[in-house]
């Protein structure tokens, strides 16, 4: 056989299709169908020669077949990467994501276009309707809907975009609130989320640069009601990569590494706690819902040790480790479509710009405080992740793009679909911490004499130092003894007992050993549990 | 050259051979010599508390000197071998450290700090490797010998004379942030705080890091000293020495850091800032450069830039745009004389954006006035020999600025007006406690002689092609040379030089002496690796570089490595890098550029890699691979060339994307400025280039490059069926070709320029002279405008293009965008409306949020065109700009809606401020020489021209009628 890749270079071009439709006639005869249909549904006269996006589709269709037929890995199996054919010469960078009531998806971009899109939710996607809703808008990362309007989230103010005659364009830009302020740096950035149940965005600004904050707000978060309403609600924020909720409605944002940062970091916005970095702290005196302004965290410590002398510092809910897991955490979606996404009902899905992959993270609440755990999830995306929305179907849009930040999946930009197969992976489904160790849970059934052997498992603890320098090394490794794996009865959960369980580490557990009642390995062996809380 | 006699050496040439003393020092005629000055000779004492001489063992307390003995490490580094000889190999392997030359000390040091320091070397500069010699002599008897040295070195010149130069206020601040971050406070002392990283202006940090260093402690021993330099030099003298420190300072130890002459001016300036403090200041004379004013305001023309009152003063070498503090609203007036040396006729040239203005005398040469992109202009005036007074104004006010004066003529080439061809009158710099010293010859002639018989000869040469002194003392070989008596007494006798040693120190020194006669030292032959730890130690290599977990800034000085612009890269940005298994990772020719050609390729880190000379450090180019390497080969297998097309591809922003953070060539990447890639593949060698994109993080703790091949797989595996192996050749292979390379997909950043062509065109960005929330518009018909959402103002109008949205949409979007179109306009700044009490009432400072206003928003209408809308309390405006296309040009047509509930009596709209305001009697206001409006105002009303602070403001009042008002104004240019 011909190799998968060779194919779709050569049939990249219209020229080439017929030359692949004489050799390799089944592919190219379908393609050929479906754009001759398209043609019909487009304009009658439209032949395949003239049509304007006629390579892109082929190569989508090209894609999707063989990606179906010869998945790519191991994970291809289980969730699927779909993605968009783009309207030409466009440059269609994805910085917000919303569905709308009617089955279209919005699409905010980097360049500031919205676009609707139609036709998104076909297998195969290959011939998306795009309407340019609006363009213009200054770089935005977050879309929300209420009501008729669309709330975009500009660097410098959330805007109501509402289409009064019907005709798919906006005509009404309206400031719902311009409460922060902005100082003309590129790195001051505004992620803002979807409504909460109280009619409230949550928009999350990025620091004046790395280290300090020079206007208003920069580096705090602030939530914005639908009537203008803006209230600061955390001060700490660095340089956030994506801001979204859980199944209860509480809302998180991811962190990048950096000063402050020791690497990137999802955390729980509590309103009226302090996320980390003490760069915008100097407006508590504009923030008098807030109370006194904290005190500075002492660099060069840990994050758990100047949690003690800091009330308000909020803990890492998950730490993402460095390389291992990702360069960027972003986007947060939760799956909250009971079960149409597969096993991980609530849990959140986060993605990394850098790495192009979407991570899993499963939390739990202990102590009123959040904290969890990280596995691998989906990688192989085709530019670095931004924004994430799930479809009432469940399945998940990604946005992506790798302008000024490279990232793995080495296309400018993407709008992809990652579909559930309907098959369930071999995964570690949740990690609770114990007093005494770990409770796992698996989305199959375990085999006890594997998963009940402590040799199954590897574990070492370590973190990052808490410091006002870029970054840090990973700090304070041990190697805590696990003592005994306990397979429940119904064998869908194993107990682990644990001698050294480290308050304020990133607890590496390896599966490795672990196999399904069927002999199946673990389709992620891994997971990156974050300990700040052991329950009583 | 040299002669070894049994245990006694003879140096330099000419001195006469004798046989040493038991103290290792012999003084030949010395009573003699000394007899003139009636000598009486004391004995000193261990009381006599000295500061401790500073050496490289001290400045890297983490020195390891491997199984070198570190008192082995001092006899090179006090450069003890200058009297005790010993063979040319151990010289060599001790990195015998030679003393200054003082050919020309008489130019280079003031005869008051030479004095000073001779008196008591070690308190005049604590840490001074310099004996005291003179410790025995009675003060008198001292004092009158210094005399006579003083006149012998001061008679040691080049003969230059000292014109002096004047401080400026540039030069300082550029001296200062220099000495600060170019990596002079490596080694020696810092004299104020770090200067902030661009970027980053971060109170809690800097307040952590002064905390940090008061801490640690500012003055320590761990700092190579510095003289008291305001009394020591001039600052061309410090510059000239800076330049080129080796010239003056043989040993290599204070190395070139590749300044260029203004740095070198700087940092000279700045060292000896006390020079231009306190009250001795000099007498006005005529001294190089040019007086200038400094002015902040949004300037139209050159008339307003000469009414307006200075913000700040100065003195400038030459006349250029420098002397700004910001880039927009500014202007500069330059004043001095021109020096002609041949009469004749002369042609001036300015090339400005905006406008210029040059006078030779009363006569305006270029007029190059007005607001306008880079423009040139020229003029022709005849000149005699002599001097003639010229004066030059610049302004810039929106967008991009440019500045630029030329002048040709008789003997003169078309170019800049150099600073010897200027001049002003100003205060110059000059030495501290300055005196009227004229040489004697008879006490020079003194001095020479005692130059020789105190041994000051043994260690000071005169320099290449000057007349060397002969020193008249002899000491013992090193060989053969006791560990006890001699300079390493606790108290040593007259004569017998005295150093400031540690107790430490002496220890070190004994006990390697001791070896030494053992012959344990003779005989071992030290490692390679040894050496170059030495050579890392000797030449402070460690002050910035770790290598095998020794040596990288400490605490005390990290804060100093910044760099040197925003790159976003962490500690790669600022840190040099680690020298671990350097020798593995770069080839020898490019370890030798960096060492002796000044090769650099992190353009990020401000500290640079001084330059020590190649007979000092030209060897651990090879010295490092043969360390490193132990053994590998060094050659490397040819790629293969047909895999070059693949490794573009990979290397492009749709392949891996190298191009996002690297640069290639002259192309800057598309975000961060990561090394060049065209220079990588004769920097690296192969092998650990493959090592390293494997698992950058394994080569280089700590970097920011991402792995692309995670477990050793291929992230892309639609390029070369996902062979890692031959992506990996594919990527060396394209690079391999260098420059001469097709340029990698993606890099190139071309213009974007957004053209509205069925409808108008939105672009909400940062967009100079418009703020940070601007909302530009523009119109097909080639008409467009820019609002200033943050305060309500319709800001900037111009013409033809609308704008390029190139710097917005490649890389990370940073900066911000003017208009691409040429006649820009820049309208009223400030509150567009308000209630005035009167008609003479000022019009409100405050604006926008903090004037009572709120953004609305904008509404479009079928054509596409906004109509912005805000408020201000209870009043509602609209404001619709609507272009117009006549016959001739297009023109803006402006509608204002008001609507309020309450009463608007008394509400104004400011229409235009400016210089000046004109009405012609059809009621049309020429504003500036910028545009001109014109109204449809309600019966009987009408605008009012008024004087505002030294301007004027056009002001039309808002009349309503059943609770709205209108106004249609006109805005042609």
């Amino acid at each position: 056989m011909v190799s998968r890749k060779m194919k779709i270079r050569t049939l990249s071009s219209f020229a080439a299709i017929l030359i692949a439709f004489t050799t390799t006639a089944a592919y190219a005869e379908e393609a050929l169908k479906y754009v001759k249909k398209d043609s019909r549904d487009a304009t009658k006269k439209a032949t395949l020669e003239n049509h304007p996006n006629a390579d892109a589709r082929i190569n989508a269709l090209l894609e999707y077949r063989l990606d179906t037929d010869f998945p790519k890995t191991e994970e291809d199996r289980y969730y699927r990467i779909l993605r968009l054919p783009l309207p030409e010469g466009v440059q269609f960078e994805p910085g917000g994501l919303e569905y709308l009531p009617d089955g279209r998806i919005a699409v905010s971009t980097r360049i500031g276009d919205v676009y609707l899109i139609g036709r998104a939710f076909e297998e195969p996607p290959y011939r998306p309707e795009y309407k340019l809703y609006a363009s213009g808008l200054h770089e935005v990362l977050g879309l929300s809907r209420r009501g008729k309007s669309l709330y975009a989230t500009q660097r410098g103010e959330v805007t109501r975009l509402t289409d009064l005659d019907g005709d798919d364009r906006a005509d009404l830009f309206e400031v719902v609130s311009d409460g922060w302020e902005i100082n003309g740096d590129y790195h001051e950035y505004a992620f803002g989320s979807k409504f909460d149940k109280d009619g409230k965005m949550w928009i999350v600004l990025c620091l004046t640069g790395s280290f300090s904050s020079q206007v208003l707000f920069r580096g705090w978060a602030v939530t914005v009601s639908a009537d203008g309403k803006m209230t600061p609600v955390c001060s700490g924020i660095r340089s956030p990569g994506g801001v979204g909720h859980n199944a209860e409605g509480d809302f998180f944002f991811t962190d990048n590494q950096g000063p402050w940062n020791g690497t990137s970091i999802l955390r729980h916005l509590q309103p009226g706690m302090f996320m980390g970095h003490p760069g915008g702290n100097h407006w508590y005196k504009d923030a008098p819902n807030m109370g006194p302004r904290p005190k500075d965290p002492q660099s060069g410590s840990r994050w758990h040790v100047e949690m003690k002398k800091i009330p308000e510092l909020q803990n890492p809910a998950v730490y993402f480790p460095y390389r291992k897991m990702g360069q960027s955490a972003s986007g947060i979606c939760c799956d909250e479509s009971n079960g149409k996404f597969g096993p991980f009902k609530n849990q959140l899905f986060v993605g990394d710009q850098t790495h192009s992959t979407v991570m899993r993270v499963f939390l739990e609440k202990i102590k009123g405080r959040y904290q969890g755990v990280c596995f691998p999830f989906r990688q192989g995306f085709g530019s670095g992740i931004v924004p994430m929305v799930q479809a009432p179907d469940g399945s998940m849009f990604v946005g992506s793009t790798a302008r000024g930040w490279g990232a793995r999946g080495g296309r400018p930009y993407a709008l992809e679909r990652l579909v559930w197969t309907g098959k369930v992976p071999f995964e570690v489904h949740e990690m609770r911490a114990k007093p005494d160790g770990f409770e796992l849970t698996f989305t199959k059934p375990v085999d006890p004499a594997t998963a009940g052997k402590v040799e199954s498992y590897g574990l070492k603890t370590y973190t990052y130092p808490y410091q006002s320098n870029y970054g840090g090394p990973e700090v304070d490794h041990t190697t805590p003894k696990i003592l005994e794996a306990k397979v429940a009865e119904d064998a869908k959960s194993v107990r682990l007992k644990i001698d050294g369980l480290q308050i304020g580490h990133i607890h590496e557990m390896a599966f490795s050993g672990v196999t399904s009642k069927e002999g199946q390995k673990l389709l992620h062996p891994i997971g990156y549990y974050t300990l700040f809380y052991l329950p009583d | 050259m040299k002669q070894h006699s049994s245990g006694v050496s003879r140096r330099p040439a000419g001195r006469s051979v004798r046989a040493g003393s038991a103290l290792g020092l012999a003084v030949v005629c010395s009573i003699a010599s000394l007899a003139g000055f009636g000598i009486g000779v004391r004995s000193s004492t261990a009381a006599d508390a000295q500061p401790l001489v500073v050496s490289p063992l001290v400045v890297s307390p983490g020195l390891v000197t491997g199984s070198m003995h570190r008192g082995e490490f001092l006899l090179g580094d006090l450069g003890c071998l200058h009297c005790h000889e010993t063979d040319e190999a151990t010289e060599r392997r001790l990195f015998h450290k030679k003393a200054p030359y003082l050919g020309e000390v008489g130019s280079r040091v003031t005869p008051q700090y030479l004095r000073a320091f001779l008196m008591n070397p070690h308190g005049e500069k604590p840490g001074t490797p310099m004996p005291d010699l003179l410790h025995g002599l009675d003060i008198n008897t001292r004092a009158r010998a210094v005399e006579a040295l003083v006149h012998f070195l001061a008679s040691q010149t080049h003969d230059q004379k000292m014109s002096g130069v004047e401080a400026d206020a540039y030069h300082l601040d550029l001296g200062k942030k220099l000495y600060h971050t170019v990596g002079c406070v490596a080694c020696h002392e810092a004299q104020d705080d770090p200067p902030p990283a661009p970027g980053k202006h971060d109170a809690t940090a800097d307040a952590v890091r002064r905390i940090r260093l008061e801490q640690a402690g500012r003055q320590d021993a761990t700092s190579v000293p510095l003289p008291k330099l305001a009394y020591k030099t001039t600052a061309e003298e410090l510059a000239r020495f800076l330049l080129d420190p080796r010239a003056a300072r043989p040993s290599g130890r204070m190395p070139s850091l590749n300044l260029n002459p203004t740095e070198a001016k700087a940092i000279a300036m700045y060292l000896l800032r006390d020079q231009v403090k306190g009250e001795d200041a000099p007498e006005p004379k005529l001294i190089e450069g040019v007086k200038y004013t400094y002015h902040e305001a949004g300037f139209g023309k050159i008339e307003d830039l000469l009414k307006n009152p200075p913000k700040s003063r100065g003195s400038a070498p030459t006349i250029s745009a420098k002397p700004r503090k910001r880039d927009n609203n500014f202007g500069l007036i330059f004043q001095g004389v021109l020096r002609v040396e041949n009469a004749g006729k002369y042609k001036f040239h300015t090339r400005s954006d905006d406008g210029s203005m040059l006078w030779i005398g009363d006569k305006k040469v270029v007029d190059n006035d007005g607001q306008h992109g880079a423009q040139d202009r020229s003029g022709e005036v005849d000149l005699t020999k002599g001097t003639h007074p010229i004066r030059v104004a610049y302004f810039n006010a929106g967008g991009p600025g440019a500045f630029k004066v030329h002048w040709e003529g008789p003997g003169v080439r078309r170019g800049e007006i150099p600073s010897s061809a200027l001049a002003h009158f100003g205060q110059a710099m000059k030495p501290l406690g300055s005196e009227d010293f004229e040489v004697d010859p008879e006490l020079a002639e003194r001095g020479r002689s005692l130059f020789g018989t105190l041994g000051c000869a043994s260690c000071h040469e005169m320099g290449p092609g000057k007349t060397q002194i002969a020193s008249q003392t002899v000491a013992k070989n090193l060989e053969v040379l006791g560990s006890k008596g001699g300079c390493l007494d606790d108290a040593p006798s007259a004569l017998v030089p005295r150093y400031a040693f540690s107790k430490e120190m002496l220890a070190n020194l004994r006990k390697s002496l001791v070896d030494r006669k053992k012959s344990i030292v003779a005989n071992s032959t030290p490692k390679l690796e040894q050496g170059v730890a030495h050579a890392m130690g000797a030449y402070n290599c460690y002050a910035c570089h770790e290598r095998d977990k020794v040596g990288g800034p400490g605490p005390k000085r990290a804060d100093y490595f910044l760099p040197s612009m925003e790159a976003d890269l962490g500690d790669e940005a600022r840190l040099p890098p680690s020298l671990t298994g350097v020798g593995r990772k770069l080839k020898e020719p490019w370890l030798e550029a960096v060492l002796v050609s000044a090769g650099t390729t992190r353009p990020y880190i401000a500290t640079r890699m001084p330059q020590f000379g190649e007979s000092h450090v030209g060897w651990l180019a090879k010295a490092f691979g043969s360390v490193d390497l132990q053994g590998e080969p060094a050659t490397e297998k040819s790629a293969d060339p047909k895999l070059a097309k693949d490794g573009r591809k990979l290397v492009g922003n749709k392949g891996l994307s190298c191009v996002s953070c690297h640069r290639y060539g002259k192309y800057d990447s598309l975000g961060i400025p990561a090394a060049d890639l065209t220079q990588m593949t004769k920097r690296v060698r192969k092998e650990w280039f493959r090592s390293f994109l494997l698992d950058p993080e394994s080569e280089k703790p700590g970097t920011r490059m991402p792995q692309f091949w995670p477990g050793g797989k291929a992230v892309r595996d639609d390029i070369l069926e996902g062979s890692t192996d031959r992506q990996i050749e594919a990527i060396w292979s394209y690079l391999s070709k260098g420059k001469v390379a097709k340029v990698p997909p993606g890099i190139r950043k071309v213009g974007m320029e957004l053209i509205p062509e069925d409808e108008p065109l939105i672009y909400r960005h940062f967009i100079t002279g418009s703020g940070n929330r601007a909302i530009g518009v523009g119109y097909p018909e080639e008409v467009h405008l820019s609002w200033e959402a943050n305060r309500q103002s319709l800001a900037l109008a111009w013409k033809g293009s609308f704008i390029d949205a190139s710097k917005h949409r490649s890389g990370r979007g940073a900066g911000s965008q003017g208009p691409l179109g040429t006649s820009v306009i820049k309208l009223v700044e400030g509150a567009p409306i308000a209630f005035l009490a009167s008609e003479t009432a000022e019009w409100p400072k405050e604006s926008g949020k903090a004037g009572g206003f709120r953004t609305g928003g904008y509404r479009l209408d079928k054509a596409r065109r906004p109509t912005f809308f805000y408020t201000l309390g209870d009043i509602r405006v609209e404001d619709f700009p609507r272009p117009v296309e006549d016959a001739l040009d297009g023109y803006l047509e402006r509608t204002l809606t008001f609507r309020s509930q309450k009463s608007l009596d008394g509400l104004w709209f400011r229409a235009a401020k400016g210089g000046s305001i004109v009405e012609s009697a059809s009621g049309t206001f020429q504003v500036d020489n910028a545009y001109k409006l014109t109204f449809q105002l309600p019966e009987g009303a009408k605008a009012l021209v008024r004087d505002s602070g030294g301007s004027k403001e056009l002001l039309v009042p808002v009349i309503a009628k059943d609770g709205v008002a209108k106004i249609v104004e006109v805005i042609r240019w």
